[in-house]
């Protein structure tokens, strides 16, 4: 369980890599964050996240192109690391172990109300 | 869209805060949402986001960790730099002999300056409730104008701590206890003041000996200062002894003050008597009204503590209020009440009479800062001066610098650490000067060691430290932004296509400048050695000469007079109440019986010889007659001024008329003295009477014709000592006396006389520096002169002419202005001695001499020297 640490927005992030794939750098993944999940992110945050994952080895870098919009300044692309997949994969499952343990009475419940 | 940039402060400050490693990625990450959302959104709105973006950025994560500087090479940078400062003082010997010896002069006065600044302002800082206390300042208003006082009457004290709750203690000091104490095998003179049990502990005097909140409380203690202790008992712990102060009675020592390095404007006592003892001497009489009468306040002195976040505004309806009930009275009289903070006391903002002990004014403090600025302003011209004219020879250095890829700040530094070091060197020169420089200036007048002392302690090593790094930026600052300036592919290509400062002539008016200033001081030093050597000589109307003055000390005027009158020596003895014409003056209103408008006339009480001892002129009249009543006062004898302003007209009329005194007594006019100078000669002659007043004498006058005064001194000491063994013979010849009071202007000659020569040594010294270079740099051109033959004469001349013309101009602007300037002062004596031409020329003559020594000096050397040596070389 220790093994792999993922906090929620950390997870997002992961998992937003992962479907931007080769596209992943700063902007585009603050994008996608906010059209497919409808919710604001700073780029502090954001830049704060990936920093800590980078850290855990869960994604790796490379710098990109630079453009025009961006005043000559490189991006920096982000991709998942195998131990990275392995993160998510593991959160997922664990997730569903736990879905898959819930009583049915008790979401059943839950939706009558 | 092109033009929509984000605020360029708010990236410049994320590229601060910003790691190293992420700021590039991260700075295009927000350009690119800028740039988007400004397709969406208003340009205000965008740069708000853009604003929130960069503020949510600043977080541990993200902010460069703090280690990142040390990675850089400043340290090696920085030993380049002076490195290469130490080469080139070491290759410009003589420049940098010049610069280090200017700057260390004027530092030296710039440190006793800062040394005896620093040590004023130290004055209660070290009060912890400094910030509470205040004391109640008086300004006094009658018919005779209006004044203001540091002191304030002693039952104020009592209204403020019953009438405000806001006051949580009061602070009293009266001035004046002591006299000849007696502690039972000797008696000592000892002076101090009486104060309130709350002085210790509000005032922080920390005692030896005794309980600080116990001390002071009960009448008739005393607390000694651990000198008095020493000098009364032999002892410090003298807790419990008793002192007796005679009449006064006998006083117990509750405690010893503990010596400190601590400065308060509370000093100058050697004994604190408790202030509970007051309402006993009143009812001895020896004391009258001090701790009841409102009008009482010319020598007690009242602070308060005010509460925590009480504001002293809020007091002042109170005292506003007081002051004019206490003191309505009198219809004449306004007296207002103001509070001055403790930390506010020394050095004083403002012009306030009756201060318990010496207080510098703020005033003094600007001038005296003002004086060593202009020495060490000057002396920092020098430096720029010469660094701008060695410019040449650094130029190449700074050329290739530049193409090896130094930035203009590098330069910059560069030579901004090379100013550094010189003042650096130059503080520890100037520290070694201080150190002649202080029994100097202690040696000016003997008082000054007590109240101007210096304070040596870190805090003041510090600000010389701040203020040398302070002047070495001052100094280099001119030339460093001025080389670093330097285009390296002109200056390599060719360099003699730059001009130095040919528009500006900066240089020129640094040197003008310089000597203006030096002429300014040798002037004003001339004018006040005429002053002090005019009063000296001045004929006051009567004679000092052979006159030794004797203060009494307490003792019988008769019984003084009648020992020394046995003495060979001794022509006469004739008493007063004090001597005239030092500056001392006791007056009282008079009139004309008949005629409403009184005079405030200066008066004094003397014997029936005095007139003709210190050979007074009698214009009519005689002196008191013998049978004059030695207890009532019958005759007055008064200055031709005073029957002028009488309206008596005539002197010879006017013998036997009336003057009517206050207190409804009647005096009649015996004799009329001839006007004279009874007082310093800053003040005008006006109204002065003698009085015949036997109980009134404190000085004995004695007419003395001695071959050899140093032992007729000495008999009259032994004499003396039978008459009264605890005081010492204390005596002065009249015209001793006389000088003594003009010191000032003395002290002030030799001040100003100091700066001057500081200023003329620093101008010189830059002057030689300036002909040094112009003369070196024109070698060549001399050498092709005098082979095309040129004779030395004219060579001379053309090398001097620049200087000396810029010389001339100095002692244009100068003259003028010292006449001006001086006349100001002049203008308050009511006897001077007019601005001579020889105040004028003879500075002026001095300095034209000493500027064409320092020049031909070099121009001569240059102009002598033969042409094939110069020519040849290269």
């Amino acid at each position: 369980m220790k093994k792999y640490q993922l906090g929620e927005f950390e997870e997002i992030v992961m998992l937003t890599v992962g479907v931007l794939y080769k596209e992943a750098y700063g902007v585009s993944i603050k994008r996608e964050i906010e059209t497919r999940l409808s919710r604001s992110v700073s780029v502090g945050a954001l830049q704060s996240a990936l920093k800590r994952l980078e850290q855990k080895g869960y994604l790796k870098t490379h710098e990109g192109e630079s453009t025009q919009e961006r005043a000559g300044r490189p991006k920096r692309y982000f991709e998942m690391t195998s131990s990275g997949t392995e993160a998510v994969r593991f959160a997922r499952d664990s997730r569903n172990e736990l879905w898959d343990a819930i009583p049915r009475v008790a979401l059943e419940l839950k939706f009558n109300l | 869209m092109k033009d929509s940039k984000p605020s360029q402060i708010l990236l410049r400050f994320f590229r601060w805060f910003c790691h190293p490693d992420l700021h590039t990625y991260v700075e295009g990450d927000l350009l690119e949402l800028y740039s988007d959302r400004l397709l969406t959104l208003s340009k205000r709105k965008s740069n708000y986001k853009f604003f929130i973006d960069v503020l949510l950025l600043f977080r541990p994560s993200i902010i460069r960790p703090y280690q990142i500087n040390s990675y850089s090479n400043n340290n090696t940078m920085l030993r380049n730099y002076l490195k290469i400062a130490v080469r080139s003082i070491l290759r410009h010997k003589t420049f940098s002999m010049i610069n280090i010896f200017g700057l260390a002069l004027s530092m030296s006065v710039c440190l006793l300056v800062i040394s005896v600044i620093t040590n004023q302002y130290r004055s209660d800082q070290h009060n912890p409730l400094k910030d509470n206390i205040y004391r109640v300042n008086t300004n006094y208003t009658d018919q005779r104008g209006s004044e203001n006082f540091a002191s304030a009457p002693i039952v104020l004290a009592e209204a403020l701590s019953e009438g405000l709750s806001s006051v949580t203690d009061v602070v009293t000091i009266y001035k004046r206890f002591g006299g000849d104490a007696d502690v039972s095998d000797k008696i000592v003179p000892v002076e101090g003041y009486m104060a309130s049990a709350s002085l210790l502990r509000i005032m922080d005097f920390p005692l030896l000996y005794g309980e600080k909140d116990e001390a002071l409380k009960e009448p008739y203690s005393v607390v000694l200062t651990e000198a008095t202790a020493i000098k009364l008992f032999n002892d410090k712990d003298v807790v419990g002894k008793t002192i007796s102060f005679g009449e006064s009675g006998e006083y117990t020592v509750t405690g010893v003050l503990k010596k400190t390095d601590n400065k308060s404007h509370i000093d100058g006592f050697e004994i604190l008597a408790s202030a509970s003892t007051i309402p006993i001497l009143e009812q001895k009489g020896m004391l009258n009204g001090v701790s009841t009468n409102w009008e009482s306040f010319y020598i007690s002195f009242v602070y308060f503590v005010l509460k925590d976040g009480v504001s002293s505004d809020e007091i002042a309806p109170y005292l506003n209020k007081l002051a004019e009930e206490k003191y309505a009275y009198d219809e004449n009289l306004t007296v207002n009440f103001s509070m001055q903070s403790l930390s506010r006391i020394n050095p004083s903002p403002v012009k306030l009479g009756n201060q318990l002990f010496f207080v510098i004014p703020e005033l003094v403090i600007l001038f005296l800062s003002g004086l060593a600025i202009m020495i060490m302003l000057s002396a920092c011209f020098n430096y720029t001066n010469l660094s701008i004219a060695m410019a040449l020879s650094r130029a190449k250095e700074i050329g290739i610098r530049k193409v090896s890829g130094a930035f203009r700040k590098q330069i910059f530094m560069q030579f901004i650490t090379e100013s550094i070091v010189i003042s650096l060197l130059s503080l520890i020169a100037a520290f070694g000067i201080l150190q002649l420089l202080i029994p100097a200036f202690y040696a000016l007048d003997p008082r000054i060691p007590e109240i101007l002392g210096i304070n040596n302690g870190w805090s003041t090593y510090t600000v010389f430290f701040v203020f040398t790094v302070f002047v070495g930026v001052l100094a280099g600052l001119f030339p460093a932004l001025y080389m670093s300036k330097l285009n390296p592919s002109s200056i390599l290509k060719d360099f003699s296509k730059i001009k130095l400062f040919t528009k500006l002539n900066l240089r020129k008016v640094l040197i003008v400048f310089q000597f203006t200033l030096s002429l300014l001081f040798i002037i004003s030093a001339t004018i006040l050695h005429s002053q002090f050597k005019y009063s000296l000589n001045f004929d006051l109307g009567f004679t000092q000469e052979n006159i030794l003055n004797v203060d009494l000390q307490g003792n019988d005027f008769q019984l003084v007079k009648n020992s020394f009158g046995s003495q060979s020596e001794v022509i006469d003895v004739g008493g007063s109440l004090y001597t005239l014409g030092i500056g001392r003056t006791n007056n009282e209103w008079m009139r004309n019986p008949e005629r409403p408008d009184s005079l405030l006339v200066i008066y004094s009480a003397i014997t029936r010889n005095y007139l003709s001892i210190l050979d007074h002129q009698l214009v009519a009249g005689t002196t008191f007659p013998e049978n004059a009543s030695d207890s009532t006062e019958q005759y007055i004898i008064v200055n031709e001024y005073m029957i002028k302003n009488l309206g008596y007209g005539n002197s010879l009329d006017a013998i036997g008329e009336i003057v009517h005194l206050a207190g409804s007594r009647d005096l009649e006019i015996v004799g009329v003295v001839k006007d004279f100078n009874y007082a310093e000669l800053d003040d005008p002659i006006h109204e002065f009477a003698f009085r015949y007043d036997p109980s009134e004498l404190r000085v004995a006058h004695m007419l003395i014709q001695s071959d050899d005064i140093q032992a007729t001194i000495f008999d009259l000491e032994k004499k003396w000592s039978k008459i009264d063994p605890i005081h010492e013979f204390s005596y002065s010849f009249y015209d001793d006396q006389i000088t003594e009071t003009y010191g000032v202007f003395f002290i002030m000659t030799k001040v100003i006389g100091f700066f001057a020569f500081l200023a003329i040594s620093i101008s010189s010294l830059g002057l030689l520096g300036m002909a040094v270079y112009s003369t070196e740099s024109r070698l060549k051109e001399i050498g092709i002169r005098k082979a095309l033959g040129a004779n030395p004469g004219n060579l001379v001349y053309l090398l001097s002419r620049g200087f000396m013309g810029l010389l001339l101009l100095s002692v244009l602007i100068a003259v003028p202005l010292a006449w001006f300037g001086n006349n100001l002062w002049l203008a308050e004596q009511a006897f001077k001695a007019p601005i001579s031409a020889f105040d004028l020329l003879f500075g002026s003559l001095l300095l034209l001499i000493l500027g064409l020594f320092t020049i031909s000096s070099q121009t001569l050397k240059a102009a002598n020297a033969n042409p094939v040596e110069t020519l040849r070389i290269e």
